[in-house]
């Protein structure tokens, strides 16, 4: 029986298996399992052998309520509905993004009058505002320190133009934050700022750049050790408007800003052309994967045409180009739904997970592969009747239990 | 099936002799054997031509092993191997720890798999001192490094 727990392996094996509540009960037992149980090779070992597809989060915006759905039935040990709300970081919680477990959010509250005239509400991000990187599965939260200042000469204030969380568990347990800001004087003057998780600080790491087209830096998607950021040339009016559209376009083809974070460098990269005369929301999406970082994904709507279609493409690993994965017909009613989320679970069936914009309540699984609905709803959010408003907006995102620490 | 000596002469399948650490040898179908890891590459080590010596198992674990071997070799369909699997993995503790060692020695991943899942479902409600005293593992925190611990994983005691 000893020999079984002293088999580090054979330990592994089995901890391996249990829900995380029950590991983190575990973490109590002696200095040897707290040691395994935290350790990086065994946080490895768990996702990768994880059957759990997660769940989806929803916030609808301005109001601090998080919902939660698990995607998982089997899975019952997992996350209560109401779990996130009885630990958030500040009273108005926003979420900004989810990255393989963590969360990155900002406090929500009204900033203090001395600084409503740097307000900017179009995009609602502004330089006082405290960050956070939160797991709520662990229950834990780390403060981001405040960005660093220009220097004195440039006198400038630098506005926060987009944040994004880098944390990828399949090859470092380090997380990284990035920061465009931007100057207010200059303002074709961006900079980039990186906080590590194990430096604890914040260091310019692109002093001055100057995109050469509008730039949507405040929705990052990241992927593989990049940040992607949608552009477009001719509707940057649009973006500050929509804030669920990355970008929209007529007949836009060109090539879209990203972020190399190990080597710190911006690269642009070629994207698919728009098809013609056809007009196209387009948005970026990475698709989550049990292991492996997931896949870049550029989800195109096509919504004049006479057969209303989507076409899905994917980047290839070595970032050389895109490919056509899918083109479907919409299923029914697509337009309505709004918010659209892909999860890949084991067996390379994909799913398309639709949130229905219009009552922002139900939730459907498409599956790519047979062109339909997996059975019925799987689940609703029944945000209509406590937020009533004609025009709810809702961040709609994908999220797994980790035990990474923050 | 736990008989000595080879049991199958009619076909021209081939079949390998496991010796256990007491000297009782098992004769088992290629094939079925081959789902070990660790035999397969003691097999093309050379042993395969007579008997493979497997120290680490005694005679009533590796029984049950050639029992699962055999099973899972036989073609059976899936939903029956699905029920005989759980019946088989129906034992008192003390087999089923030495069935762990055994399968992890011998390198048999899917039943690997199966029985860590079955201690998994068995400890997982299961408070930490339970668990100590079911593994015999020494509590070496002192109350207040237990009791931090234990406040910021405070949710997962509720």
């Amino acid at each position: 029986m000893e020999t079984i727990v002293n088999n580090e392996d054979l330990l592994t094996e089995i901890l391996i298996l249990l829900p995380i509540k029950s590991l983190l009960k575990f973490m109590s037992v002696s200095k040897h399992w707290l040691a395994l149980i935290s350790s990086y090779p065994f946080s490895i070992r768990r996702s990768s052998n994880l059957n759990s597809v997660g769940a989806v989060l929803v916030q609808v915006d301005k109001t601090p309520h998080f919902r939660l759905l698990n995607l998982d039935s089997s899975n019952s040990d997992s996350l209560a509905a109401n779990f996130f709300a009885s630990n958030k970081p500040f009273s108005k919680t926003k979420i900004l993004q989810s990255c393989n477990g963590l969360l990155l959010c900002c406090d929500d509250s009204p900033p203090p009058k001395y600084f409503h005239r740097f307000y900017i509400k179009k995009d609602d991000i502004y330089t006082s505002k405290k960050y956070c990187v939160w797991n709520p599965t662990s229950k834990k939260y780390t403060l981001l320190p405040p960005l660093l200042p220009l220097p004195c000469s440039l006198r400038g204030i630098l506005f926060l133009r987009g944040i994004t969380l880098a944390f990828d568990p399949s090859k470092s347990l380090e997380y990284k934050v990035v920061a465009v800001c931007q100057c207010v004087l200059f303002e074709n003057c961006y900079q980039i700022q990186i906080y590590s998780s194990k430096a604890r600080t914040w260091r310019v790491s692109v002093r001055s750049f100057n995109p050469q087209y509008p730039v949507d830096f405040l929705r990052g998607v990241f992927y593989n050790g990049t940040i992607h950021w949608g552009s477009d040339v001719g509707c940057f009016r649009k973006i500050w408007s929509v804030s669920d559209l990355c970008f929209r376009s007529e007949d836009w083809s060109g090539s879209n800003l990203y972020f190399d974070i190990d080597q710190e460098k911006l690269k642009t990269l070629q994207m698919p052309r728009v098809r013609a005369r056809a007009s196209c929301e387009s948005s970026l999406v990475n698709c989550f994967e049990v292991s492996g970082g997931g896949r870049l994904l550029l989800v195109r709507k096509y919504k004049t045409a006479s057969d209303p279609q989507i076409d899905v493409y994917q980047l290839h690993r070595d970032f050389s180009g895109w490919f056509l994965k899918y083109r479907l017909d919409l299923p029914d009613r697509f337009d309505e739904y709004r918010n659209v989320l892909f999860v890949g679970s084991g067996n390379d069936k994909d799913s398309l997970i639709l949130v229905d914009a219009n009552w922002l309540s139900i939730i459907r699984k498409y599956n790519l592969k047979d062109k339909s609905f997996e059975g019925s709803n799987i689940g609703w959010f029944n945000l209509r009747s406590a937020y009533y408003s004609n025009n709810l907006k809702a961040k709609v995102l994908h999220y797994i239990e980790s035990l990474a620490c923050v | 099936m736990a008989s000595s000596e080879s049991t199958t002469t009619s076909t021209t399948t081939k079949v390998l002799r496991l010796k256990s650490s007491d000297n009782e040898i098992f004769g088992v179908e290629e094939k079925a054997a081959l789902q070990s890891e660790t035999i397969k590459s003691l097999a093309e080590d050379g042993y395969s031509e007579d008997v493979i010596p497997l120290f680490n198992v005694e005679k009533k674990t590796l029984a049950k092993i050639v029992e699962w071997l055999n099973k899972h070799a036989s073609g059976s369909s899936k939903e029956e191997l699905k029920r005989w699997d759980a019946d088989f993995v129906d034992v008192d503790k003390d087999v089923l720890y030495d069935l762990l060692l055994a399968s992890n020695y011998l390198n048999i991943e899917v039943l690997l798999h199966q029985l860590a899942q079955k201690v998994a479902d068995m400890i997982k409600g299961k408070k930490p001192e339970e668990i100590r005293q079911l593994f015999g593992i020494k509590n070496d925190f002192t109350p207040e490094e237990e009791a931090e611990i234990r406040r910021e994983n405070a949710w997962a005691f509720e």
